[in-house]
């Protein structure tokens, strides 16, 4: 089945997240993600403008004024708490693997 | 010689058929042919030097085909794509249609749950509602169609065009369930594929299926002209041919309408309204024409093949003279004629009988059926003596009308008459009719 909605994010919704925790338009936030992550990871111009239609739906996000024709978001207190939650996950998993790379060493 | 610049083609992708269009689109750019434009019946492709074009497309689930070409909803993709490189090339419904020349380009898509969310959304909207609505119909068509009993039934599979609008239904019902069953299965397929990691399914399925339907509706729609105007009954066919042609002369121009005033700009309401009211407009002055077309192309032939004259009978009460009335047709499956003769004077004796003769084995035996049930006639098997026939049924009226079954090899006799015939007269009937 695929992925529920927002239940876990992806690579993707993590870091355009996490790029709108300043304002910025969507050029940019694709131009950030690839620059944090050096280039690992890239949002497709598609994929970016659903995910964020999807986000501002959801109220993750908030559109800010729109200068010109663009229009720029930044992250909700709503949109913080999932991304705060995504980095728990993310950090269990890290202590997971650790406790039992520990376990297979003491062994 | 000069090369022309443009070029035209049918494309029968499907909304969800994503990849195979894309990569169709990059094989007719290495030929050099890039899309210009996205018609009703035909995709424009403008001459350019041949070359190693991306092409990818989006969608915009919640577009509609009758809003303004640019949207604030396009207009943002639209900036989003330019920034990655893409240039918008057209729409064609949801589907945003772009293309780089870049080596390496930013893919257009970049998570796969959201390119499956975003087509399902999409294809919801524009292909599954109309294609449920197409298919309820042509059911709802076929399954009247098939209720038909008795020798309205016979009378049916006797007329080209009968047989030939039947054979059109059907296709199109297999035609519309194939396309709801394949996207099915692509859902199934891509969703378990994105599950998994993957990438949505690729599928060229609906392409192929289409060429090949295309191809079989074009044979049978020759076979059908071409058979009829040989046998002399080209009347329907014409009529067919001039009903589809007002159809898709009204579809192109509702086409162009749409496109013209989403050029323009105009709002999706005032669009839809426009449309349906050139619809309304252009379906009724097609209905005048067609209802003047009727009188002069849906007339069969006026001269029978054979009749056998209620004089020629021993038993025929005698009379002034008899008039007679005659309709009949041919089709691949069975000839029909039906003859009517009236006493003119005083006007209280008539003779009347129908020929049908199968040409396909097996059928006989269902059209003595469905005659048998006609009309809740009370029939009664009789011998059939010295008649050149395998089976007699008769059936008496409580006025003094009288009708005979007379079935043989590969020909079937129905009489009505309102004196009682001999047996001479009915083998008169049976070998001359």
């Amino acid at each position: 089945m695929p992925r529920e909605k927002f239940q876990t994010l992806t690579e993707q919704m993590f870091y355009i997240l996490l790029s709108l925790r300043e304002e910025r338009c969507g050029a940019d936030v694709m131009e950030e993600v690839s620059a944090v992550t050096g280039g690992r990871v890239t949002v497709g111009p598609g994929t970016l403008y659903h995910l964020l239609d999807q986000f501002l739906h959801d109220g993750m996000i908030e559109e800010m004024a729109a200068v010109g024709r663009k229009r720029s978001y930044r992250l909700t207190e709503k949109g913080q708490r999932l991304l705060e939650e995504e980095y728990g996950r993310l950090c269990a998993r890290v202590e997971d693997y650790r406790r039992w790379m520990r376990k297979e060493g003491e062994q | 010689m000069k090369e022309k610049l443009y070029k035209y083609r049918m494309e029968s992708y499907q909304l969800f058929e994503y990849q195979a269009l894309e990569e169709h689109l990059e094989r007719m750019a290495r030929r050099g042919w890039q899309l210009e434009q996205v018609g009703n019946f035909f995709w424009k492709y403008r001459r350019e030097d041949p070359r190693a074009t991306s092409y990818a497309v989006t969608y915009l689930p919640e577009l509609s085909a009758f809003d303004p070409e640019v949207t604030s909803a396009s207009r943002t993709l639209d900036e989003y794509c330019e920034e990655a490189g893409w240039e918008k090339v057209c729409d064609w419904t949801q589907m945003q249609i772009y293309r780089t020349d870049q080596t390496d380009p930013v893919p257009l898509e970049t998570d796969e749950a959201v390119r499956l969310r975003t087509i399902r959304r999409s294809v919801r909207k524009s292909y599954l509602l109309p294609l449920g609505v197409l298919l309820l119909l042509l059911l709802w068509i076929l399954i009247s169609l098939v209720s038909i009993r008795g020798s309205r039934a016979i009378a049916f599979l006797s007329k080209p065009d009968s047989l030939f609008s039947v054979c059109v239904t059907l296709l199109a019902f297999v035609m519309v369930l194939v396309h709801l069953l394949a996207y099915g299965v692509w859902v199934l397929r891509s969703a378990r594929s994105v599950a998994h990691g993957g990438p949505c399914a690729a599928s060229r399925f609906c392409y192929r299926f289409d060429n090949a339907f295309l191809v079989l509706v074009l044979l049978l729609l020759a076979g059908y002209v071409i058979g009829s105007f040989a046998s002399g009954q080209g009347g329907p066919a014409a009529y067919f041919l001039l009903y589809a042609s007002c159809i898709l002369v009204m579809i192109a121009a509702l086409g162009s309408l749409r496109r013209q005033l989403r050029q323009e700009g105009v709002s999706r309401w005032g669009n839809r309204t426009a449309v349906i009211l050139v619809d309304v407009g252009m379906a009724l002055v097609v209905g005048v024409v067609m209802s003047f077309a009727t009188g002069w192309l849906r007339q069969t032939p006026s001269e029978p093949r054979q009749i056998v004259r209620a004089e020629s009978l021993a038993s025929v009460p005698s009379s002034d003279g008899w008039d007679d009335l005659w309709d009949g047709s041919t089709s691949p499956l069975l000839s029909f004629q039906n003859v009517r003769q009236y006493e003119m004077y005083p006007g209280e004796n008539f003779l009347q009988y129908r020929v049908y003769e199968p040409r396909l084995f097996g059928l006989s035996s269902w059209c003595i059926d469905q005659l048998l049930t006609d009309d809740a006639v009370s029939w009664n098997e009789e011998s059939a003596g010295s008649l050149p026939v395998d089976n007699v049924f008769y059936a008496s009226f409580p006025d003094g009308d009288e009708r005979w079954l007379l079935a043989g090899n590969q020909k079937i006799l129905c009489v009505d008459a309102s004196w009682e015939l001999t047996q001479d007269d009915l083998a008169v009937l049976y070998e001359n009719a």
